[in-house]
């Protein structure tokens, strides 16, 4: 379990890292290659590697947004529930948010395999590059979903014993 | 498409996230088709983020960020003071003006009125506004940030709409000073009558207000060399946003000297979250767009609503009013993704400008986070504020109104919004 709360820490520290990293570089190239092109030296790949590199953004976004609690829903009428049906109702949405993830994975990833030949236009480097972002966000937001169930479950006997 | 509806509904009545409600309940689509491969809609998902035009959005939320971070809103907190602090209901006008000139470096609604919350809100509420009046101001007059230049909301519409993003930004200048001039009437009516103070004891001397200007014209020109500099083609939208982001690291560092490190890259760290959180939406909303064009649902949408009128002006105003329905349920990113391809093509096919649609809706999309039972903004500023949710809703009527006569003007009177960007850009 503390092994498990550890690499999870790590995972999270590289993410944060990562994607930080990556937004500030690719605000440097698109502001580079502006430049470049206005004064007639334009770079062909740069908009194609600042799109492949804020894909993984994207990703690695939507996990960290997760671990904040960041995706809103909707909590009219599950306000007005008992807290033993939300934290079942919670369990039930995050078990269907996974199962949709784990699709995106699936399919991502043949969708990387089939298409490795295929590259961008304007760089000769593969578009799976930009396909595996998806499968890897996915599955680090399945992660997430499981800590944050975890959390849930765990919580019952606590409130049990205060009641 | 029934199984779609109903597994929408259960799926956000549920609590779950926006993004998953979307995704999960277009997908039902694709199971119950056999003949359907799910390669399909994977792959409009994952290719739906690879657009450099989606961009604008982080870059354009980390300029608000990192501009937040490096002392800018309290200068231009001084010069709000400044030029309205000595009318009746200083503060209140402080906020409006406050939101109306963040609104030319900040794109998003919700942070604007956060922002407001900590600046402007707790010194009206100690000078004794009423908390009902004071988060009623707050939270409406994010509006005006949401429709000046930029505005994430008009980018998300001009990418799934393909219209031009730099008309759209033109085309938000004046209806954001209107709305500016009409909140700022009926904040005066109300001060008035209940005797609210001034802020300042007289009204500033034109050398005082000379001074604040100066200093804060890094501020004030960016929107303009924004404008300018889209519109002459030396960098397209989302490279302004790259320049955005330049010019607050270069302003924040090197003029004010606020901004540290740290600060950058704390304000990086928050715009990646916003970043995953928004385009996880746009992700989801790529199967639900898909599917609603298979089934020709704009056509068939586009079919019934000409049964009932071909006239421009009332579509839209059919139009505006089912947006104000699903603005009070839903948060604005998802209906500007899932509602544009619906009905951008109905305005057009009787019609309207798609500029001027998609100011008039963004306006009314937006306000969806300010009505109850569901909105963003309210949850954030009622909560900050600590005021009662009934004293909210009582105080936000009349803005309510000013938004709702706002969004009819515009509606009547398409140069409100056209007039600029034709002016600019040539009919």
């Amino acid at each position: 379990m503390k092994l498990l709360r550890a690499l999870d820490g790590w995972i999270l520290g590289i993410e944060r890292r990562v994607s930080e990293l990556l937004l500030a570089a690719i605000i440097v190239l698109v502001f580079a290659a502006a430049f470049l092109r206005l004064i007639r030296h334009p770079l062909v790949w740069s908009m194609d590697l600042a799109t492949l590199l804020f894909v993984w953004v994207c990703f690695i976004g939507a996990d960290l947004a997760m671990e904040q609690n960041k995706h809103i829903g909707v909590d009219l009428l599950t306000n007005l529930m008992p807290p033993a049906a939300r934290r079942a109702l919670a369990l039930l949405a995050n078990a269907l948010a996974a199962a949709f993830l784990a699709l995106i994975a699936v399919f991502g990833t043949r969708l990387a395999v089939i298409n490795v030949k295929d590259q961008f236009q304007g760089m000769e480097l593969s578009h799976s590059w930009a396909t595996m972002s998806a499968p890897v966000g996915c599955a680090l937001m399945i992660r997430t979903l499981a800590k944050k169930s975890f959390g849930l479950l765990r919580a019952r006997p606590a409130a049990k014993e205060a009641a | 498409m029934t199984l779609l509806a109903l597994a929408f509904v259960a799926l956000l009545l549920a609590n779950v996230p926006l993004a998953f409600v979307v995704g999960i309940s277009s997908m039902t689509f694709f199971v119950g088709n056999a003949d359907m491969s799910l390669m399909v809609p994977v792959t409009k998902m994952i290719y739906s983020a690879q657009n450099f035009a989606l961009l604008a959005v982080p870059f354009f939320l980390l300029a608000g960020n990192l501009m937040t971070e490096c002392g800018i809103t309290r200068r231009l907190f001084d010069f709000c003071n400044i030029s309205t602090g000595h009318m009746r209901g200083g503060l209140a006008h402080v906020n409006i003006l406050l939101s109306t000139l963040m609104g030319g470096i900040s794109g998003s609604a919700a942070s604007d009125a956060a922002m407001d919350c900590r600046m402007t809100a707790p010194e009206m509420i100690k000078r004794g506004y009423s908390k009902g009046f004071t988060a009623a101001v707050t939270a409406y007059s994010s509006l005006i940030t949401a429709t000046i230049p930029p505005g994430i909301g008009l980018i998300l519409f001009g990418y799934i709409g393909s219209v031009s993003i730099g008309r759209l930004f033109v085309g938000g200048i004046m209806p954001g000073f209107l709305m500016c001039a009409i909140m700022m009437l009926t904040a005066w009516l109300i001060s008035a009558r209940r005797n609210y103070g001034r802020s300042r004891e007289r009204r500033a001397t034109p050398r005082e207000f000379l001074k604040s200007l100066v200093d804060n014209i890094w501020a004030l020109l960016f929107p303009v060399i924004l404008i300018v500099g889209i519109r002459f083609g030396f960098f397209t939208p989302s490279e302004a946003g790259a320049f955005a982001v330049a010019y607050a690291v270069v302003i924040g560092k090197f003029v004010y000297k606020e901004l540290t490190n740290d600060k950058i890259v704390e304000a990086l760290r928050q715009t990646v979250a916003d970043t995953g959180m928004i385009m996880l939406i746009i992700i989801c909303s790529a199967v639900f767009g898909y599917v609603i064009i298979y089934n020709q649902a704009p056509q068939a949408i586009a079919a019934f609503l000409v049964t009932l009128t071909e006239n421009p002006v009332a579509l839209m105003l059919i139009i505006m009013a089912f947006l104000v329905v699903a603005g009070m349920f839903m948060e604005p990113t998802v209906n500007t993704l899932l509602l544009t391809p619906i009905f951008l093509p109905v305005a057009k096919s009787v019609g309207v400008d798609p500029v001027h649609f998609g100011l008039v809706m963004m306006t009314t999309i937006t306000m969806g986070s300010f009505t109850p039972p569901v909105g963003v903004v309210i949850y954030a500023v009622c909560s900050i504020l600590e005021c009662p949710l009934k004293d909210y809703l009582r105080e936000s009527l009349p803005f309510l109104a000013c938004v709702l006569v706002l969004i009819g003007l515009m509606v009547a009177f398409p140069q409100i919004v056209l007039f600029l960007p034709n002016l600019v850009y040539g009919g």
